[in-house]
Protein backbone atom coordinates (compact mmCIF):
# COMPACT_ATOMS: atom_id res chain seq x y z
CA UNK A 1 0.00 0.00 0.00
CA UNK A 2 2.65 2.53 0.78
CA UNK A 3 5.44 2.86 -1.64
CA UNK A 4 8.45 4.93 0.18
CA UNK A 5 10.58 5.50 -3.12
CA UNK A 6 8.30 8.06 -4.54
CA UNK A 7 5.38 8.49 -1.87
CA UNK A 8 2.97 7.70 -4.64
CA UNK A 9 -0.42 5.70 -3.57
CA UNK A 10 -3.37 5.77 -5.67
CA UNK A 11 -1.73 8.02 -8.06
CA UNK A 12 -1.04 10.59 -5.38
CA UNK A 13 2.01 12.02 -4.67
CA UNK A 14 2.53 14.51 -1.47
CA UNK A 15 5.15 17.14 -2.36
CA UNK A 16 7.31 19.13 -0.52
CA UNK A 17 7.08 22.62 -1.38
CA UNK A 18 8.60 24.61 1.36
CA UNK A 19 10.68 23.50 4.92
CA UNK A 20 11.39 25.66 7.62
CA UNK A 21 13.24 25.02 10.66
CA UNK A 22 12.94 26.61 13.89
CA UNK A 23 16.38 27.97 15.26
CA UNK A 24 16.28 25.85 18.35
CA UNK A 25 16.84 22.46 16.97
CA UNK A 26 13.96 20.03 17.94
CA UNK A 27 11.41 22.54 20.06
CA UNK A 28 8.40 21.22 19.53
CA UNK A 29 6.10 23.13 17.39
CA UNK A 30 2.77 22.20 18.95
CA UNK A 31 0.02 24.16 16.40
CA UNK A 32 0.03 26.03 13.43
CA UNK A 33 -3.04 28.10 11.61
CA UNK A 34 -3.67 29.00 8.12
CA UNK A 35 -4.35 32.99 8.46
CA UNK A 36 -7.27 33.35 6.20
CA UNK A 37 -6.08 34.98 3.19
CA UNK A 38 -4.00 31.70 2.99
CA UNK A 39 -0.25 33.35 2.74
CA UNK A 40 0.39 33.26 6.35
CA UNK A 41 1.11 31.02 8.74
CA UNK A 42 1.00 31.40 12.87
CA UNK A 43 3.22 28.63 14.89
CA UNK A 44 3.27 27.55 18.18
CA UNK A 45 5.60 26.16 20.03
CA UNK A 46 7.41 24.77 23.66
CA UNK A 47 9.84 27.76 23.59
CA UNK A 48 6.73 30.20 24.69
CA UNK A 49 6.44 31.59 21.55
CA UNK A 50 4.01 32.41 18.67
CA UNK A 51 5.81 32.78 15.50
CA UNK A 52 4.36 34.46 12.11
CA UNK A 53 5.96 33.00 8.83
CA UNK A 54 5.74 34.60 5.60
CA UNK A 55 6.93 34.91 1.76
CA UNK A 56 9.56 36.81 1.04
CA UNK A 57 9.87 38.74 -2.42
CA UNK A 58 11.68 35.65 -3.58
CA UNK A 59 8.47 33.29 -2.81
CA UNK A 60 10.72 31.51 0.50
CA UNK A 61 8.57 30.92 3.19
CA UNK A 62 10.51 32.91 5.76
CA UNK A 63 10.00 33.83 9.30
CA UNK A 64 8.59 36.97 10.19
CA UNK A 65 7.71 37.76 13.55
CA UNK A 66 7.95 36.08 16.87
CA UNK A 67 5.14 37.02 19.35
CA UNK A 68 6.36 36.85 22.88
CA UNK A 69 3.29 36.89 26.26
CA UNK A 70 3.49 33.46 27.60
CA UNK A 71 5.22 31.81 30.53
CA UNK A 72 4.90 28.39 29.65
CA UNK A 73 4.19 26.26 26.28
CA UNK A 74 1.95 28.00 23.85
CA UNK A 75 -0.36 25.09 22.31
CA UNK A 76 -2.63 26.13 20.13
CA UNK A 77 -3.41 29.67 17.68
CA UNK A 78 -6.33 30.43 16.33
CA UNK A 79 -7.09 33.40 13.74
CA UNK A 80 -10.36 34.76 13.56
CA UNK A 81 -12.36 34.19 10.36
CA UNK A 82 -11.66 38.09 9.50
CA UNK A 83 -8.32 37.47 9.81
CA UNK A 84 -8.03 40.53 12.16
CA UNK A 85 -7.20 38.52 15.34
CA UNK A 86 -5.26 36.19 16.86
CA UNK A 87 -5.49 34.07 19.52
CA UNK A 88 -3.07 32.04 21.27
CA UNK A 89 -3.99 28.86 24.08
CA UNK A 90 -0.88 28.31 26.57
CA UNK A 91 -0.18 26.24 28.96
CA UNK A 92 0.26 29.20 31.51
CA UNK A 93 -3.10 29.12 31.81
CA UNK A 94 -3.74 32.02 29.87
CA UNK A 95 -4.63 32.82 26.11
CA UNK A 96 -3.71 36.20 24.53
CA UNK A 97 -4.99 37.88 21.91
CA UNK A 98 -3.16 39.57 19.02
CA UNK A 99 -4.24 42.34 16.87
CA UNK A 100 -2.45 42.35 13.06
CA UNK A 101 -1.89 46.01 12.13
CA UNK A 102 -4.20 46.57 8.52
CA UNK A 103 -1.62 45.74 6.06
CA UNK A 104 1.85 45.27 7.93
CA UNK A 105 2.52 42.30 9.87
CA UNK A 106 2.79 43.98 12.78
CA UNK A 107 0.67 42.74 16.17
CA UNK A 108 -0.08 44.60 19.38
CA UNK A 109 -1.31 42.60 22.13
CA UNK A 110 -4.45 43.70 23.13
CA UNK A 111 -6.11 41.16 25.62
CA UNK A 112 -4.81 38.26 28.01
CA UNK A 113 -7.73 36.19 28.72
CA UNK A 114 -7.14 34.97 32.71
CA UNK A 115 -9.32 32.29 34.22
CA UNK A 116 -8.30 28.83 33.77
CA UNK A 117 -7.40 27.42 36.68
CA UNK A 118 -4.43 25.11 34.46
CA UNK A 119 -3.00 24.89 30.79
CA UNK A 120 -5.30 25.94 28.63
CA UNK A 121 -4.76 23.39 25.37
CA UNK A 122 -7.65 24.98 22.80
CA UNK A 123 -8.58 27.92 21.56
CA UNK A 124 -11.41 28.78 18.62
CA UNK A 125 -13.42 31.34 17.37
CA UNK A 126 -16.69 30.87 16.07
CA UNK A 127 -18.13 31.69 12.22
CA UNK A 128 -18.95 35.22 13.37
CA UNK A 129 -15.65 36.21 14.96
CA UNK A 130 -17.75 37.48 17.82
CA UNK A 131 -17.69 34.29 20.16
CA UNK A 132 -14.57 32.61 21.09
CA UNK A 133 -14.02 29.07 23.13
CA UNK A 134 -11.35 28.32 25.31
CA UNK A 135 -10.82 24.45 27.52
CA UNK A 136 -8.32 23.30 29.68
CA UNK A 137 -7.12 20.50 32.21
CA UNK A 138 -9.24 22.35 34.66
CA UNK A 139 -11.84 19.87 32.65
CA UNK A 140 -14.17 23.35 31.76
CA UNK A 141 -15.03 25.53 28.93
CA UNK A 142 -15.16 28.94 28.67
CA UNK A 143 -17.46 30.96 26.40
CA UNK A 144 -15.58 34.44 25.74
CA UNK A 145 -17.80 37.39 23.85
CA UNK A 146 -15.66 39.82 22.02
CA UNK A 147 -16.78 43.01 23.18
CA UNK A 148 -15.61 47.11 21.81
CA UNK A 149 -12.19 48.10 22.58
CA UNK A 150 -11.17 44.78 22.05
CA UNK A 151 -12.56 43.77 25.59
CA UNK A 152 -13.51 39.74 26.57
CA UNK A 153 -16.27 39.15 28.67
CA UNK A 154 -17.07 35.61 30.04
CA UNK A 155 -20.19 34.80 28.97
CA UNK A 156 -20.57 30.95 30.57
CA UNK A 157 -18.23 28.56 32.28
CA UNK A 158 -19.19 24.72 30.79
CA UNK A 159 -18.19 21.62 33.04
CA UNK A 160 -19.74 18.11 31.89
CA UNK A 161 -16.38 16.64 30.84
CA UNK A 162 -14.60 14.29 33.28
CA UNK A 163 -11.09 15.46 32.27
CA UNK A 164 -9.05 17.42 30.78
CA UNK A 165 -10.47 19.15 27.72
CA UNK A 166 -8.16 18.41 24.47
CA UNK A 167 -9.98 20.63 21.81
CA UNK A 168 -12.93 23.34 21.30
CA UNK A 169 -13.59 23.49 18.07
CA UNK A 170 -17.44 25.69 16.46
CA UNK A 171 -19.78 24.64 13.87
CA UNK A 172 -18.68 26.39 10.59
CA UNK A 173 -22.35 27.98 10.10
CA UNK A 174 -24.06 27.41 13.66
CA UNK A 175 -23.56 28.40 16.99
CA UNK A 176 -22.51 25.11 18.28
CA UNK A 177 -19.54 23.83 20.04
CA UNK A 178 -17.96 20.72 19.84
CA UNK A 179 -15.30 19.53 22.59
CA UNK A 180 -13.00 16.19 23.01
CA UNK A 181 -11.41 15.31 26.12
CA UNK A 182 -9.41 13.34 27.73
CA UNK A 183 -12.22 11.44 28.97
CA UNK A 184 -12.32 9.66 25.47
CA UNK A 185 -15.69 11.44 24.65
CA UNK A 186 -17.01 14.27 22.72
CA UNK A 187 -19.28 16.32 23.42
CA UNK A 188 -21.55 19.03 21.94
CA UNK A 189 -22.57 22.83 23.65
CA UNK A 190 -25.03 25.02 22.86
CA UNK A 191 -26.75 28.21 24.12
CA UNK A 192 -30.46 27.83 25.09
CA UNK A 193 -31.91 30.47 26.53
CA UNK A 194 -28.71 32.34 28.17
CA UNK A 195 -27.51 28.51 29.41
CA UNK A 196 -24.92 26.85 27.38
CA UNK A 197 -25.97 23.13 27.68
CA UNK A 198 -24.42 19.75 26.46
CA UNK A 199 -26.60 18.55 23.49
CA UNK A 200 -24.76 15.77 22.70
CA UNK A 201 -22.03 13.15 24.16
CA UNK A 202 -20.33 10.93 21.56
CA UNK A 203 -18.64 7.65 22.91
CA UNK A 204 -16.66 5.20 20.80
CA UNK A 205 -13.33 6.40 20.77
CA UNK A 206 -10.83 4.53 23.41
CA UNK A 207 -8.58 7.26 24.48
CA UNK A 208 -8.20 10.88 24.73
CA UNK A 209 -9.59 12.32 21.56
CA UNK A 210 -6.66 14.60 20.08
CA UNK A 211 -8.48 16.57 17.68
CA UNK A 212 -11.87 17.02 15.53
CA UNK A 213 -12.75 18.77 12.45
CA UNK A 214 -16.31 19.59 10.97
CA UNK A 215 -16.82 19.34 7.16
CA UNK A 216 -17.84 22.80 5.26
CA UNK A 217 -21.56 22.47 5.96
CA UNK A 218 -21.09 21.06 9.40
CA UNK A 219 -23.04 17.64 8.64
CA UNK A 220 -19.92 15.99 9.69
CA UNK A 221 -17.38 15.63 12.03
CA UNK A 222 -14.14 13.56 12.19
CA UNK A 223 -11.69 12.77 15.70
CA UNK A 224 -8.57 11.37 16.08
CA UNK A 225 -7.13 10.18 18.69
CA UNK A 226 -4.20 8.48 21.59
CA UNK A 227 -6.41 5.42 20.68
CA UNK A 228 -4.55 5.68 16.98
CA UNK A 229 -8.11 6.07 15.36
CA UNK A 230 -10.01 7.71 13.57
CA UNK A 231 -13.57 8.43 13.26
CA UNK A 232 -16.45 9.63 11.21
CA UNK A 233 -19.67 11.28 12.76
CA UNK A 234 -22.84 12.37 10.93
CA UNK A 235 -25.68 14.58 12.18
CA UNK A 236 -28.81 12.18 12.08
CA UNK A 237 -31.19 15.40 11.67
CA UNK A 238 -34.47 12.72 11.76
CA UNK A 239 -33.42 11.89 15.49
CA UNK A 240 -31.38 14.73 16.18
CA UNK A 241 -28.40 12.77 16.94
CA UNK A 242 -24.52 12.38 16.10
CA UNK A 243 -23.98 8.92 14.99
CA UNK A 244 -20.11 7.05 14.14
CA UNK A 245 -20.53 6.51 10.18
CA UNK A 246 -17.02 5.43 9.67
CA UNK A 247 -13.96 4.16 11.45
CA UNK A 248 -10.32 3.58 10.22
CA UNK A 249 -8.07 1.87 12.70
CA UNK A 250 -4.38 0.33 11.99
CA UNK A 251 -3.45 2.75 9.81
CA UNK A 252 -1.04 4.56 12.03
CA UNK A 253 1.16 2.67 15.08
CA UNK A 254 1.03 5.54 17.56
CA UNK A 255 -1.68 8.15 18.23
CA UNK A 256 -3.09 10.58 16.26
CA UNK A 257 -2.54 14.17 17.35
CA UNK A 258 -4.26 16.04 14.30
CA UNK A 259 -6.87 15.84 11.72
CA UNK A 260 -8.20 18.64 9.23
CA UNK A 261 -11.30 18.52 7.29
CA UNK A 262 -10.54 20.58 3.77
CA UNK A 263 -13.65 23.05 2.93
CA UNK A 264 -11.88 23.64 -0.51
CA UNK A 265 -11.29 19.81 -1.82
CA UNK A 266 -13.46 17.58 1.06
CA UNK A 267 -10.04 15.60 1.80
CA UNK A 268 -9.21 14.55 5.08
CA UNK A 269 -5.24 14.75 6.59
CA UNK A 270 -3.77 13.87 9.78
CA UNK A 271 -0.79 14.05 11.47
CA UNK A 272 0.60 10.93 13.73
CA UNK A 273 3.40 10.56 16.56
CA UNK A 274 4.38 7.44 14.01
CA UNK A 275 5.87 10.35 11.79
CA UNK A 276 3.35 10.25 9.49
CA UNK A 277 0.85 12.34 7.17
CA UNK A 278 -2.16 10.47 6.17
CA UNK A 279 -4.44 11.84 3.56
CA UNK A 280 -8.51 10.62 3.24
CA UNK A 281 -11.37 10.96 1.02
CA UNK A 282 -15.07 10.76 1.15
CA UNK A 283 -16.53 8.28 -1.09
CA UNK A 284 -18.58 9.01 -3.79
CA UNK A 285 -22.47 8.45 -5.05
CA UNK A 286 -23.98 5.58 -2.58
CA UNK A 287 -20.84 5.35 -0.50
CA UNK A 288 -20.65 8.39 0.56
CA UNK A 289 -20.07 7.46 4.49
CA UNK A 290 -17.41 5.68 3.61
CA UNK A 291 -13.76 6.48 3.65
CA UNK A 292 -10.37 5.63 2.06
CA UNK A 293 -6.74 6.31 2.58
CA UNK A 294 -6.02 8.37 -0.22
CA UNK A 295 -2.26 8.39 0.91
CA UNK A 296 -0.02 7.79 3.39
CA UNK A 297 3.59 9.72 3.53
CA UNK A 298 6.14 7.73 5.51
CA UNK A 299 8.71 10.14 7.46
CA UNK A 300 6.88 13.44 6.72
CA UNK A 301 8.96 14.33 9.54
CA UNK A 302 12.01 13.18 12.02
CA UNK A 303 9.26 12.98 14.45
CA UNK A 304 6.03 13.43 16.00
CA UNK A 305 3.88 15.15 13.57
CA UNK A 306 1.89 17.44 15.91
CA UNK A 307 -0.10 19.24 13.15
CA UNK A 308 -1.59 19.44 9.87
CA UNK A 309 -3.87 22.03 8.41
CA UNK A 310 -4.81 22.77 4.31
CA UNK A 311 -4.64 26.15 3.20
CA UNK A 312 -7.99 27.60 3.17
CA UNK A 313 -7.62 30.01 -0.02
CA UNK A 314 -5.14 27.30 -2.53
CA UNK A 315 -6.08 23.52 -3.00
CA UNK A 316 -4.41 20.86 -2.07
CA UNK A 317 -1.65 23.01 -0.04
CA UNK A 318 -1.18 21.74 3.31
CA UNK A 319 1.28 22.52 6.30
CA UNK A 320 2.35 20.51 9.26
CA UNK A 321 4.80 21.25 11.85
CA UNK A 322 6.14 18.42 14.97
CA UNK A 323 8.81 17.98 17.36
CA UNK A 324 11.65 18.01 15.06
CA UNK A 325 11.18 21.98 15.12
CA UNK A 326 10.02 22.01 11.40
CA UNK A 327 7.23 23.29 9.72
CA UNK A 328 6.87 21.89 5.92
CA UNK A 329 4.44 22.99 3.12
CA UNK A 330 2.98 20.20 1.36
CA UNK A 331 1.23 19.93 -2.38
CA UNK A 332 -0.81 17.11 -2.76
CA UNK A 333 -0.59 16.02 -6.79
CA UNK A 334 -2.51 13.66 -8.84
CA UNK A 335 0.17 12.09 -11.62
CA UNK A 336 -0.68 11.36 -14.72
CA UNK B 1 30.39 5.17 30.10
CA UNK B 2 28.19 3.35 27.82
CA UNK B 3 29.44 1.64 25.13
CA UNK B 4 27.22 1.55 21.95
CA UNK B 5 28.07 -1.10 19.51
CA UNK B 6 27.39 0.17 16.01
CA UNK B 7 25.27 2.89 17.29
CA UNK B 8 22.50 0.10 17.95
CA UNK B 9 20.56 0.55 21.32
CA UNK B 10 19.38 -2.48 23.25
CA UNK B 11 17.93 -3.35 26.73
CA UNK B 12 21.13 -3.44 28.32
CA UNK B 13 21.97 0.13 27.14
CA UNK B 14 18.48 1.40 28.09
CA UNK B 15 19.04 -0.10 31.55
CA UNK B 16 22.16 1.28 32.35
CA UNK B 17 20.68 5.02 32.04
CA UNK B 18 17.54 4.09 34.27
CA UNK B 19 19.56 1.98 37.14
CA UNK B 20 20.96 4.68 38.73
CA UNK B 21 17.91 7.11 39.42
CA UNK B 22 16.76 7.76 42.56
CA UNK B 23 13.69 6.96 43.96
CA UNK B 24 11.75 10.30 44.58
CA UNK B 25 11.21 8.88 48.26
CA UNK B 26 13.77 7.21 49.44
CA UNK B 27 17.49 7.39 49.56
CA UNK B 28 17.92 3.82 47.09
CA UNK B 29 17.98 3.54 43.50
CA UNK B 30 15.25 2.41 41.23
CA UNK B 31 17.47 -0.68 40.33
CA UNK B 32 17.98 -0.85 44.47
CA UNK B 33 14.17 -0.96 45.14
CA UNK B 34 13.41 -3.38 42.15
CA UNK B 35 11.43 -0.98 40.64
CA UNK B 36 13.13 -1.48 36.79
CA UNK B 37 14.17 -4.49 35.45
CA UNK B 38 16.51 -5.44 32.37
CA UNK B 39 13.93 -7.71 31.43
CA UNK B 40 11.16 -5.31 31.56
CA UNK B 41 12.92 -3.25 28.85
CA UNK B 42 12.16 -3.85 25.03
CA UNK B 43 14.16 -1.90 22.82
CA UNK B 44 13.55 -1.87 19.26
CA UNK B 45 16.28 -0.34 16.72
CA UNK B 46 17.53 0.08 13.48
CA UNK B 47 13.99 -1.13 12.14
CA UNK B 48 12.52 -0.57 8.89
CA UNK B 49 15.77 1.44 7.81
CA UNK B 50 15.04 3.97 10.61
CA UNK B 51 18.43 4.15 11.42
CA UNK B 52 17.48 7.59 13.97
CA UNK B 53 15.14 6.61 16.26
CA UNK B 54 14.51 3.65 18.35
CA UNK B 55 11.15 2.89 19.90
CA UNK B 56 11.64 1.78 23.63
CA UNK B 57 8.99 0.07 25.78
CA UNK B 58 9.33 0.49 29.78
CA UNK B 59 7.42 -1.53 32.46
CA UNK B 60 7.92 -0.71 36.20
CA UNK B 61 6.52 -1.82 39.24
CA UNK B 62 6.22 0.86 42.30
CA UNK B 63 7.39 -0.10 45.31
CA UNK B 64 4.00 -0.05 46.56
CA UNK B 65 0.58 -0.60 44.92
CA UNK B 66 -0.72 2.75 46.04
CA UNK B 67 2.11 4.80 45.31
CA UNK B 68 1.35 8.23 44.42
CA UNK B 69 4.72 9.18 42.87
CA UNK B 70 4.16 6.39 39.91
CA UNK B 71 3.68 9.20 38.09
CA UNK B 72 7.07 11.10 39.04
CA UNK B 73 9.02 7.97 38.84
CA UNK B 74 7.91 7.56 34.89
CA UNK B 75 9.02 11.04 34.24
CA UNK B 76 12.38 10.75 35.84
CA UNK B 77 12.93 7.56 33.19
CA UNK B 78 11.82 9.39 30.90
CA UNK B 79 13.62 12.33 31.17
CA UNK B 80 16.55 10.64 31.95
CA UNK B 81 16.59 8.68 28.61
CA UNK B 82 16.00 11.82 26.43
CA UNK B 83 18.97 13.26 28.32
CA UNK B 84 21.12 10.74 28.30
CA UNK B 85 20.51 8.69 25.08
CA UNK B 86 23.00 9.53 22.65
CA UNK B 87 20.07 8.84 19.67
CA UNK B 88 15.63 10.11 19.47
CA UNK B 89 13.97 7.31 20.87
CA UNK B 90 10.04 7.29 21.25
CA UNK B 91 9.33 6.08 24.84
CA UNK B 92 6.36 4.09 26.22
CA UNK B 93 6.31 3.47 29.69
CA UNK B 94 4.05 1.18 31.85
CA UNK B 95 3.48 0.31 34.79
CA UNK B 96 4.09 -3.42 35.26
CA UNK B 97 0.30 -5.32 35.06
CA UNK B 98 -0.70 -6.03 38.75
CA UNK B 99 1.27 -3.47 40.62
CA UNK B 100 -1.03 -1.00 41.12
CA UNK B 101 -4.56 -0.34 41.77
CA UNK B 102 -5.02 2.62 39.91
CA UNK B 103 -2.62 1.51 36.76
CA UNK B 104 -4.83 1.93 34.00
CA UNK B 105 -5.38 5.87 35.17
CA UNK B 106 -1.53 6.22 35.20
CA UNK B 107 -0.83 4.25 32.04
CA UNK B 108 -2.88 6.75 30.34
CA UNK B 109 -1.51 9.99 32.52
CA UNK B 110 2.17 8.98 31.77
CA UNK B 111 2.09 8.82 28.47
CA UNK B 112 -0.16 11.49 27.32
CA UNK B 113 2.15 13.84 25.15
CA UNK B 114 1.00 16.91 26.97
CA UNK B 115 0.74 15.94 30.50
CA UNK B 116 4.63 15.11 29.87
CA UNK B 117 5.20 18.49 29.13
CA UNK B 118 2.82 20.13 31.21
CA UNK B 119 4.21 19.00 34.63
CA UNK B 120 7.80 19.04 33.28
CA UNK B 121 7.36 22.67 32.85
CA UNK B 122 5.95 23.03 36.84
CA UNK B 123 9.41 24.55 38.20
CA UNK B 124 8.68 22.16 41.94
CA UNK B 125 8.10 18.86 39.69
CA UNK B 126 11.32 20.09 37.36
CA UNK B 127 13.44 19.86 40.21
CA UNK B 128 11.85 17.13 41.99
CA UNK B 129 13.31 15.08 38.48
CA UNK B 130 16.59 16.56 37.82
CA UNK B 131 17.24 15.96 41.29
CA UNK B 132 16.39 12.29 40.98
CA UNK B 133 17.87 11.87 37.51
CA UNK B 134 20.99 13.73 38.32
CA UNK B 135 24.31 11.23 38.07
CA UNK B 136 26.64 11.28 40.48
CA UNK B 137 30.20 11.97 40.80
CA UNK B 138 32.49 8.81 41.62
Amino acid sequence: MTDTNNNSNNGYSLKLISSMKKEAPFDKIWNLAWHPSGDILATCANDKLIQIWTKDDKDNWVLAKSLEAHEKTVRRVAWSPCGRFLAGASFDASTSIWEKTKDQLDFNHVSSLEGHTYEVKSVAWDSSGTLLATCSRDKSIWVWQMEEDNDFECLSINSGHGQDIKCVLWHPQEELLASSSYDDTIKFWKDIDGDWLCMYTLTGHESSIWDISFNKDGSKLVSCGEDKQVFFWKYDKENDKWINIFKIKEENSRPIYSIDWSHLTNKICSGSADDSIVIYEEGTGDNKDQYKVLLKKEGAHDSDVNCTKWNPKHENILASCGDDGTIKIWELIKNN
Amino acid sequence: MINYNNNIIDSIDVFDIIRHIKDPEYPNTLEQLKVVNEDWITVEDNINDKKDCCYIKIYFTPTVPHCHLAPTIALCIREKINQYLPKRSKIEIYITPGSHQTEEEINKQINDKERIIAALENPEIYDLVQKCIKEDEY
